[in-house]
């Protein structure tokens, strides 16, 4: 399930993160470390409460721009906790920043009792802030209070003295009074030490329940990220059972939608179910094939990461592991080590196979080999996969026998009512032509029930302008075929 | 100096050793009715010159006063602080921190370096103390923070650390004034504000290839009727000598944010007085006076009445001394 940053864009899905925005350093690193999550259970748990809040944010209003200020203003401090933990002294400013992030716990604390948003793991620290701030000022400011130490008071009020003198004194007198000063500086900065000393020491003891905090304000923050990702677009609670089949009806795929919209182009959206075992799609080129295949692996993956995907309906099973195949660009150069590159891939999966179902996402396998043995190779990986509980999904432009025990599918290709009111012979702009043929097509997936010859391509190609010569050939040929 | 009424002040040296710090310290003692709120551009108020070695007066802050420094100089000064904020800006002494002094005391500044930064910092510290007077302290050739209304008016430190010669000083003193004090353009403002442009009609924008690549595509797009020709950083002397060989280089105005952007000397000041080329700015800055420090701490001094009485010649602004042995002395350590 670990996809490189380049099938990562390609499948969407640095799309989606880039808008996934937690605030904190804590809920951010939630975001860098994410992952399918470790159970059944915990995905459930975290799909709904992710719906919970997408459901919420709107009765929410401004408390949640509140809550978001809030959220920004949380700095790192699990480096001073660590030096706490290690016995050492803290600085002013580490103290000054402990006191700053428990304040802010405590606000967030109240903006949650407004909100009606329970989270048992946030508990207020009261006694560190008792701690930081021993004359109860409710200040958000800091610095080594007299009442931490009397001696400390008593030093101070020797050094103002002095200062006192200073400001009344003439300019020749005050030399020997700096002096003496330098003295008393001496002694509070060492008096300031052992306050800093004995505030570390005092501090020590609630550092783990500290940090159970920021780790829960980390969840918190990405939750509620994630909540208000679910609210830019069709996202849905989808149903996730131990195994069993998958079911995705009109599932999106925000990147694509957003490429197609800027070429004025719309999104169609993406039905299919895939029992455990083997499907195989066929169809025409051009034919929205790998998009449907993107859009299925975007949304599984997303599933299994927490985050609400985007469609009407969506039932799938826990996967143990998503697997996606498909043609690397580069590697049209590079021939035997492409097609090696992906007999490997192959193996690696089919070792990975375990006792939960994965889904295994295949766009055209085997494709730079000669048909007949590209189609043994699909024709086997179907048979390896279709008495699995593993759902395989393979789409392929080879000829693969009928049997009982592998779904085909393929795509409806040219809409043939469409079709005639199209093209009268305008000569037309190449690139027009294209997207024009683009909307005449339906990339939905329908049932292969029987063998119907294709003839999209050759249509599409004769809407392209190819010479009527070469028609006139194929024609022939297509029939002699037939036989 | 009349301080009332004033919300930011920029106390900017013309070299090192020039008085400021013995300033500042004069302006806190002299106003103690008027909270400061203090910050530097860079790093000041150290107690021996990193360069040349020789023993800096730092900065004495009476009770009250706030401040916006790195973290790390906080362990140089002996005031009892308080700490109202730590800003997101760091540099390499840390975040800078704002702090209120609980304590009279040294203190070392060291502030953010960015004119951006600088204007968070300010924002911040009028959250604490809306009337502050907002001090920044640092030299001409740092970044610029009486430009862009960033402080309402500026003090010039100058002094012998400049030049021992005294004629020379006040020449140079006076080319400074006159940079500092540029007037304000009549042309329209330029969009975008961080590229070259040419007005004509109206201004547009030049296409440099790369900052370093040079300004030759400004050069070859001079042509008759380019009435004025505008750079967002510093105006170099690089820059205008790239900018020579071209005739039509002239009647026309150069125009940059503000006074600070001009890194020329006279002489080029007399070739671009010669083809008709008008300096002016976007943001003119309120020049208030000239401080002048009459002793180089390196050794050597120069009469002080002399040099006085020919700033006031030269220059029509208040003059004011921060020499050691007046009551505005600097507050060495022994």
């Amino acid at each position: 399930m670990k996809f490189s940053p380049r099938e990562r864009q390609a499948l969407g899905l640095s799309y989606i993160l880039e808008r996934l925005s937690p605030l904190t350093p804590y809920g951010r690193e939630l975001k860098r470390e994410l992952q399918p999550l470790g159970s059944l259970e915990a995905v459930q748990g975290e799909l709904r409460r992710v719906d919970t809040v997408k459901t919420r944010l709107p009765h929410w209003g401004s408390a949640v721009d509140r809550l978001l200020e809030v959220l920004a203003e949380f700095k790192d401090i699990r480096g001073s906790l660590d030096r706490l933990d290690q016995g050492e002294v803290l600085t002013d400013l580490e103290l000054f920043e402990l006191k700053m992030c428990a304040l802010l716990l405590q606000d967030l604390g109240v903006l949650l009792d407004i909100l009606d948003w329970r989270d048992e793991e946030l508990h207020p620290l009261p006694e560190v802030l008792r701690l930081l701030d021993p004359e109860n000022t409710a200040l958000r400011t800091f610095h080594l209070y007299d009442g931490y130490s009397g001696e400390l008071a008593q030093i101070r009020k020797k050094k103002r003295m002095l200062e006192e003198e200073i400001r009344r004194c003439p300019e020749e007198e005050k030399i020997p009074l700096f002096q003496h000063r330098r003295q008393v500086v001496r002694e509070e900065e060492e008096e300031e030490y052992e306050v800093r000393a004995m505030l570390s020491a005092k501090l020590a003891p609630h550092t783990a329940r500290y940090g159970e905090n920021l780790r829960a304000l980390g969840r918190l923050d990405f939750l509620l990220a994630k909540g208000l990702l679910a609210r830019e677009g069709k996202t849905v609670l989808p149903v996730m059972e131990s195994s069993g089949m998958l079911e995705l009806q009109e599932g999106l795929n925000p990147y694509v939608s957003a490429l197609l919209a800027e070429q004025g182009k719309t999104f169609q959206p993406v039905t299919l179910t895939l029992l455990p075992g083997s499907t195989v799609v066929t169809g025409a080129n051009m034919g929205g094939k790998s998009v449907t295949l993107r859009t299925l692996v975007l949304n599984a993956t997303l599933a299994g990461w927490g985050i609400l995907p985007y469609a009407r309906d969506f039932r799938l099973p826990y996967f143990q592991a998503i697997f996606w195949v498909a043609e690397d660009l580069e590697d049209l150069e590079r021939g035997l080590s492409s097609f090696g590159g992906e007999i490997l891939r192959l193996k690696e999966i089919l070792r990975s196979l375990g006792k939960r179902p994965s889904l295994v996402v295949l766009d055209e396998p085997a494709r730079g080999t000669n048909p007949q043995e590209g189609a043994s190779l699909v024709t086997g990986l179907l048979r390896y996969f279709q008495a699995r509980e593993d759902l395989l999904l393979v789409t392929t432009h080879y000829e693969i026998p009928r049997w009982e025990g592998v779904k085909r599918l393929r795509v409806k290709g040219l809409q043939e009512a469409k079709l005639e009111t199209f093209s009268t012979g305008n000569p037309q702009e190449e690139r027009e032509l294209i997207a024009q043929i683009s909307s005449l097509m339906d990339y939905r997936l329908e049932e292969d029930e029987e063998d119907v010859p294709g003839r999209d391509a050759l249509r599409i190609a004769k809407i392209l302008g190819l010479p009527e010569e070469i028609f006139a050939d194929i024609e022939i040929n297509m029939k002699g075929n037939k036989g | 100096m009349h301080l009332e009424g004033l919300s930011s002040l920029a106390i900017i040296g013309l070299g090192k050793n020039t008085g400021k710090t013995t300033l500042l310290n004069r302006l806190l003692r002299e106003n103690p009715e008027r909270t400061f709120a203090l910050t530097s551009i860079g790093r000041d108020g150290e107690e021996t010159d990193e360069v040349t070695g020789t023993k800096k007066p730092r900065i004495y802050i009476p009770r009250g006063t706030l401040f916006a420094t790195a973290s790390e100089t906080l362990r140089a000064g002996d005031v009892t602080a308080e700490i109202l904020a730590a800003t997101p800006i760091t540099t390499a002494l840390g975040p800078v921190v704002i702090l209120r002094a609980l304590s009279d005391g040294f203190v070392e500044l060291a502030g953010p370096s960015r004119t951006a930064d600088l204007t968070l910092v300010e924002k911040k510290i009028r959250t604490f103390e809306p009337q502050a007077l907002f001090v920044i302290d640092g030299a001409v050739s740092r970044i610029s923070a009486a430009g862009r209304g960033l402080a309402e008016a500026a003090v010039l430190c100058t002094g012998t650390a400049v030049s021992r010669n005294l004629e020379e000083l006040v020449r140079k003193t006076q080319t400074a004034v006159h940079l500092l004090t540029l007037p304000k353009t009549e042309l329209p403002e330029p969009f975008p504000e961080n590229r070259p442009a040419l007005f004509r009609r109206a201004w547009s924008p030049v296409e440099v290839s790369t900052p370093a690549g040079g300004y030759d595509a400004v050069r070859d797009a001079l042509a008759k009727g380019i009435h004025g020709v505008y750079f967002p950083g510093a105006v170099t002397e690089g820059l205008i000598t790239e900018l020579l060989p071209s005739p039509h280089f002239r009647e026309l105005t150069l125009l940059a944010t503000d006074g600070t952007r001009f890194l020329l000397r006279e002489r080029l000041l007399e070739i671009l007085g010669g083809r008709s080329i008008r300096l002016e700015v976007l943001h003119p800055i309120r020049l208030l006076a000239v401080a002048v420090n009459p002793k180089d701490p390196r050794g050597g001094s120069l009469p002080e009445e002399t040099l006085r009485r020919r700033l006031e010649e030269v220059l029509d602004l208040p003059i004011l001394s921060t020499q050691d042995n007046t009551r505005g002395g600097d507050l060495h350590e022994v």
